[in-house]
């Protein structure tokens, strides 16, 4: 037993987390293995036992069982499975006779993880992103606001007339994108600035934080950062009196 | 909160945007878990993608049903040490695109994209995957007054 | 003869009581927690949902049918007979007739009582040795699962026997097999609220919990 993990802290993590749903369908999983081929990890690895969803979850119901007695290979292990043999998809919720929502419990197991410091790099480097900047990429708001601008010379070569309205006040909708957007497929923005000119679409984006709509940090089960995120958008779409916050494709 | 994809959904049914020319192309579309089965737009995804084709197939269980493409659930942004997985997991999406003999697959989705490009590398699907976005670009009409006059001479 | 006559009146009590009150407290816990730790349930609760979802799943009109056809359609005959039999078997209408309730209701034919039984048993067989030689469900299998398909059968083969008399041949079971029957069936209505079984009625929470949360989203699952 690794001295690094303290099992109080497990449950006390997971205790106001457990909700009345959780208890019951641990409770009444059958294992009927309905949901074993509604899984597409399961169907690509050669219908390997070990992905089906009801499996995958056996690792709450050991976690609350042992009341949090578990070592660090233990959670790796459980990192492996919640990282790496499910993508929260749901699909096979939708197949489950009882409904049970594996994802949910999933995306739990992944809050616990995080809270015990074990979360993918790729995922860690995007919170710090956020939390730092407002957005995934770490794109300074001049850099933002740039983009977009070159964004609008670029399209008003081809369409005349063509704005990009930033900050318009009383716009019908507010436009958010994928940081990814400005930084890698500026292409996307010229092609929905296109569609919304010729829609007569009344947009705008934002210039602070808040205009992109990525949350990686639910994927990890960072709730402080995904609910900074959410916040920042609906601060902006407040200040800004739109009626609708759009997101990209 | 509105997706993209219903608001050029609602351009298109509404009149707002008028599609000058289909792809002819065979089409497909992807049904991203957050847009269609956590988002509730599965009927107006594949609405928009048949407004935008000649000759669209729909894939198995298209829809609310479809299988994730398994680049979701922050599968993409971890990175390389997930890789490995997410090509694997998605051999059921190669094969369900690959039924359906489009060469052009819409996929309203930045993970969902960035992943079935990897996969069509990996099983060598020999399709495009475009955002919906880009289609509309392409096959929408332009009014008069917006083309540029200087361009024409 | 005391302990039949235990098994017989107090037990039986027992087992309906725990059976009843264990039931009332595994729905009530689970309303009490979710109005606290799941409030989402009712911020977007809708009965449409609700019932959509608990029909289209007490109905075979669901996607698991086409999807697993052998497997769901004999877990839906198993539950029919599982449910019907018991209730609907003369000589346990007679019973109640008998009992301080006086309940009385028409009782179906013996001979069908005889046949859904033995198809419940051939398809709880099935369910076992599925259960033993598919590699999926036996990883996913606890010793609960195999147990509890066990309990569940015997009283019903417990029943068959005791109506038709088939190891009457062997003293023990001819002197005792009422017994076993009554005491199969008691230890079952006990472990219901304990153990998966209670999925008989957490059945409509749970699928009432996911149709108001697919629902939210636009759709009845």
């Amino acid at each position: 037993m690794s001295e690094e993990i303290k099992p109080n802290e497990i449950v006390d993590f997971l205790k106001p987390r457990v909700g009345a749903r959780f208890k019951m369908w641990l409770g009444i999983c059958a294992h009927c293995g309905l949901c074993a081929n509604t899984c597409h990890y399961y169907t690509a690895n050669e219908k390997d036992p070990k992905m089906i969803p009801s499996y995958k979850i056996r690792f709450l119901k050991e976690i609350l069982k042992k009341k949090g007695n578990v070592d660090k290979d233990y959670l790796q292990k459980v990192y492996e499975t919640v990282y790496y043999e499910c993508n929260m998809c749901r699909r096979c919720t939708l197949y489950c006779p009882f409904g049970i929502d594996i994802a949910l419990m999933i995306s739990l197991l992944r809050a616990l993880l995080f809270s015990q410091g074990m979360a993918p790099e790729g995922l860690v480097k995007a919170i710090e992103n956020y939390k730092e900047s407002g957005n995934q990429m770490a794109v300074s708001d001049e850099d933002w606001v740039e983009t977009v601008k070159w964004c609008e010379e670029e399209m008003a070569e081809e369409l005349v007339g063509l704005e990009i309205p930033i900050d318009k006040k009383g716009a019908k909708i507010l436009y958010t994108v994928n940081a990814r957007e400005p930084m890698f497929y500026p292409q996307d923005m010229m092609e929905v600035a296109k569609i919304f000119y010729v829609a007569g679409e009344d947009y705008t984006y934002c210039s602070k934080p808040g205009w992109d709509d990525t949350n990686l940090s639910m994927f990890c089960g960072d709730l402080k950062t995904s609910k900074m995120i959410v916040e920042n958008t609906f601060k902006r779409a407040k200040e800004l009196e739109v009626q609708q916050v759009a997101i990209t494709e | 909160m509105i997706h993209s994809v219903e608001l050029f959904h609602d351009y298109i049914r509404d009149g707002r945007i008028k599609i000058k020319e289909k792809i002819k192309e065979p089409t497909t579309v992807q049904d991203p878990c957050n847009v269609v089965r956590s988002g509730g737009l599965a009927e107006k995804n594949q609405r928009l993608a048949q407004y935008l084709s000649e000759d669209f197939r729909p894939m198995k269980y298209q829809g609310n049903y479809n299988y994730c493409c398994a680049g979701g659930g922050g599968a993409m942004p971890i990175g390389g040490e997930m890789k490995k997985h997410r090509l694997k997991g998605g051999k059921v999406k190669a094969e369900q695109i690959r039924e359906t003999g489009a060469k052009i697959v819409f996929v309203p989705c930045h993970n969902c994209i960035d992943q079935i490009r990897d996969l069509s590398k990996e099983y060598d699907l020999g399709i495009k995957a475009i955002h919906f976005k880009e289609a509309i670009t392409e096959c929408m009409e332009i009014p008069e007054e917006m083309i540029p006059k200087d361009d024409e001479s | 003869m005391d302990f039949f006559l235990f098994v017989e009146g107090p037990l039986l009590w027992i087992a309906f009581l725990v059976f009843i009150i264990g039931s009332i407290i595994r729905v009530s816990m689970f309303v009490f927690v979710s109005t606290k730790k799941d409030k989402i349930i009712y911020q977007h609760f809708s009965w449409k949902y609700l019932f959509s979802t608990i029909i289209r799943w007490l109905l075979p009109l669901n996607k698991d049918i086409p999807k697993n056809p052998i497997f769901t359609i004999l877990a839906y005959i198993f539950h029919i007979c599982l449910i019907v039999v018991p209730i609907w078997y003369a000589g346990h209408i007679t019973l109640w007739e008998e009992s301080r309730f006086e309940w009385s209701w028409t009782a179906m034919p013996d001979e069908l009582a005889d046949w859904m039984t033995l198809i419940f048993l051939g398809i709880a067989i099935f369910f076992l040795l599925r259960r033993i030689f598919s590699a999926d469900i036996r990883l996913i299998s606890t010793f609960s699962d195999y147990f509890l398909i066990i309990i569940t059968a015997l009283p019903f083969l417990t029943g068959y026997f005791l109506t038709n008399g088939t190891l009457d041949s062997i003293t023990f079971f001819s002197d005792n097999i009422q017994l076993i029957h009554m005491l199969s069936g008691e230890l079952m209505l006990i472990l219901i609220p304990f153990t998966k079984l209670s999925h008989y009625i957490l059945f409509f929470f749970s699928r009432g919990a996911s149709g108001i949360e697919f629902g939210r989203r636009g759709y009845s699952i």
